[in-house]
């Protein structure tokens, strides 16, 4: 039961924040629109006349989404943990009756929930009113294939978010992660086959067929699907590990909270 | 009467494994009962915040146990937050964003509960804390002192047995902090909690609490009832006003003889006088005949906690505790 509470806690919060503060929430959404009207138009300045063209638009799209959920996935969550301290709040999580671990784990999911309703969901309906291109919206697809890809990603959240509990200032490693998180997104897993080891690549190459060609979950090789499962689990099971021990420092050297 | 609190043993270091390692806390050992405010009190450094974090579970304690309601704060964490509610200093323990009502929702379902269940118990605190004109507005609109009684509420909503409370009357003015400290009283004498409370303020720790814990450079100096260290210092002090300036040489022999407490030189000069005896009196007579100072006015004043503590300090100083 109490997990549940904590869930709704978070989730209901995270709701009253983005209802209350609409202008703030709706700038968001403007600012990511501007990005993706601005990426959309330079690439068909560049390419526009190339026959390429026409496949390379739902490229750009599910990249652009893909790129909002993984940008959500840990800047959001490295943020939320950076925010919390300052607001004095965070060692009232820290005392919740779940344990630390699960309110970061409620959080996720809360913002996960409430950020794929307001702006993922709104920025793929502008994506494809302004390009003209109707995506394949698989749900029964797509959803357990972006959970298991963004899971990876979220190791790196939890691995941040200790980080953060620790030094604190760590906007400048963000900056460097979002930078490899978009090389993972737009990885040509064909020509360096790799590259899957990685995460993102591989759940990101999977979400491409589905949403531009139509493919269909049970279309993938059992051992893609599997290869995917490791691949994630492996990036989060080592995020949450370095979360633990990095919260085992903060709390011996009495960093929680502080900022 | 249980133990809602033990404290035992409590040791806290900083920078362990480095040259420039603090001991914020040593052997700390205290108890604190059901329906008994207990001041934590100490000088700034003195190890307060350490230790009430390590009875939050905020800080891992280096060695020591600390139990809350026969709870191990290293062992059953979560049983331990069932069991208590922590403000920390500042009004910073609720979100400025959302309501008091809010607040004592989220804080209620953090804790473990259907916020539907405690529609009541929410009721009652607004009530209590007289916010009823100002339930549904954002705490950032809010005046300090009742930040500070969201922040009590967000914490006695999840109805912890131990309270514990960094500087809770910081910043509040006279009348707040007067309602805070009757809300304390009346949450432990009717509901069967106990409050450890960690404060600056005397005189709050004075009006409210039975015992008072007195830590200094990590360790508990003074562990007694408020009554019994008041009286254990009891001292006949005198507060003399003198009809002009005391002369340098004066005044000087004036504070190496006497226990001068407070003493003031300028347009009204003063001292406070504290003797171990009555008869001590009639030497402060002596001296001031012969220096030849006159006295305008002489009144008889009693002993607060607030000097029994710098005394207590003051003491501890002089008989050489080792250097931290």
């Amino acid at each position: 039961m109490k997990y549940f509470t904590v869930l709704k806690a978070m989730t209901r919060k995270e709701v009253i924040e983005k209802i209350r503060y609409w202008p703030n929430t709706l700038t968001g959404v403007v600012v990511f629109y501007i990005v993706f009207l601005l990426l959309f138009f330079g690439a068909k300045r560049l390419m526009g006349g190339q026959p390429a063209f026409g496949q390379t638009i739902e490229g750009i799209i599910v990249g652009y989404l893909l790129w909002l959920f993984t940008l959500q996935a840990y800047s959001n969550f490295t943020n939320f943990i950076t925010r919390e301290a300052q607001w004095g709040t965070m060692e009232q999580l820290y005392m919740s009756a779940t344990g630390f671990g699960w309110v970061l784990s409620a959080r996720i999911f809360a913002n996960f929930l409430v950020f794929n309703v307001y702006m993922t969901g709104s920025m793929l309906g502008l994506a494809m009113v302004t390009t003209g291109r109707y995506l394949n919206l698989d749900v029964f697809s797509l959803l357990p294939l972006v959970i298991l890809t963004i899971a990876g990603v979220y190791g790196f959240s939890f691995l941040m978010g200790g980080l953060a509990l620790v030094f604190k200032h760590i906007s400048n490693s963000l900056q460097i992660l979002n930078f490899l998180f978009i090389g993972l997104i737009a990885a040509p897993l064909d020509r360096y086959p790799f590259l899957r080891f990685l995460p993102l690549s591989q759940g990101t190459s999977m979400i491409n067929e589905v949403m531009t060609k139509g493919a269909s979950i049970t279309d993938f090789p059992l051992t893609d699907l599997l290869f995917l499962v490791g691949n994630s689990f492996f990036y989060l099971g080592l995020g949450l590990l370095g979360f633990k021990l990095l919260e085992r420092t903060a709390q011996r050297r009495g960093l929680l909270g502080h900022y | 009467m249980c133990s809602l609190l033990e404290v035992e043993n409590l040791t806290k270091i900083y920078n362990q494994d480095k040259r420039n390692q603090v001991i914020a806390i040593e052997n700390v050992d205290f108890r604190v009962s059901e329906r008994e405010i207990v001041g934590l009190l100490g000088p700034n450094g003195a190890g307060k915040t350490t230790t009430i974090k390590c009875i939050s579970g905020l800080i891992r304690q280096d060695a020591g146990k600390v139990r809350v309601n026969g709870y191990d704060v290293e062992e059953d964490q979560e049983k331990v937050q069932e069991n208590i509610g922590t403000v920390l200093e500042g009004n910073r323990n609720i979100y400025w964003r959302l309501t008091p009502v809010e607040n004592m929702e989220f804080f209620l379902e953090l804790g473990g509960k259907l916020a539907g269940s405690g529609r009541e118990k929410i009721g009652e605190l607004i009530r209590r804390f007289d916010l009823e004109d100002k339930k549904n507005t954002s705490v950032r609109e809010l005046s300090r002192g009742m930040k500070q009684k969201v922040a009590l509420g967000s914490a006695l909503i999840k109805d912890p047995k131990l309270l514990v409370l960094d500087e809770p009357t910081l910043g509040l003015d006279v009348e707040a902090s007067k309602e805070l400290q009757r809300t304390l009283t009346s949450i432990v004498e009717k509901e069967k909690r106990a409050v450890l409370l960690s404060s600056h303020q005397m005189d709050v720790v004075q009006n409210i609490s039975e015992r008072a814990v007195i830590l200094d450079q990590g360790k508990v100096v003074v562990d007694k009832e408020v009554a019994e260290l008041l009286d254990d210092f009891k001292v006949q002090g005198y507060l003399l006003k003198f009809e002009k300036q005391l002369k340098e040489t004066t005044a000087e022999k004036l504070q190496d003889n006497f226990e001068v407490l407070e003493f003031s030189n300028g347009e009204d000069p003063s001292a406070k006088i504290a003797f171990q005896r009555p008869e001590g009196i009639y030497q402060l007579m002596d001296f001031l005949k012969g220096q030849e100072v006159i006295i305008s006015s002489i009144e008889t004043e009693g002993q607060n906690l607030e000097e029994v503590f710098l005394k207590t300090i003051k003491r501890k100083e002089q008989s050489g505790v080792e250097e931290r």
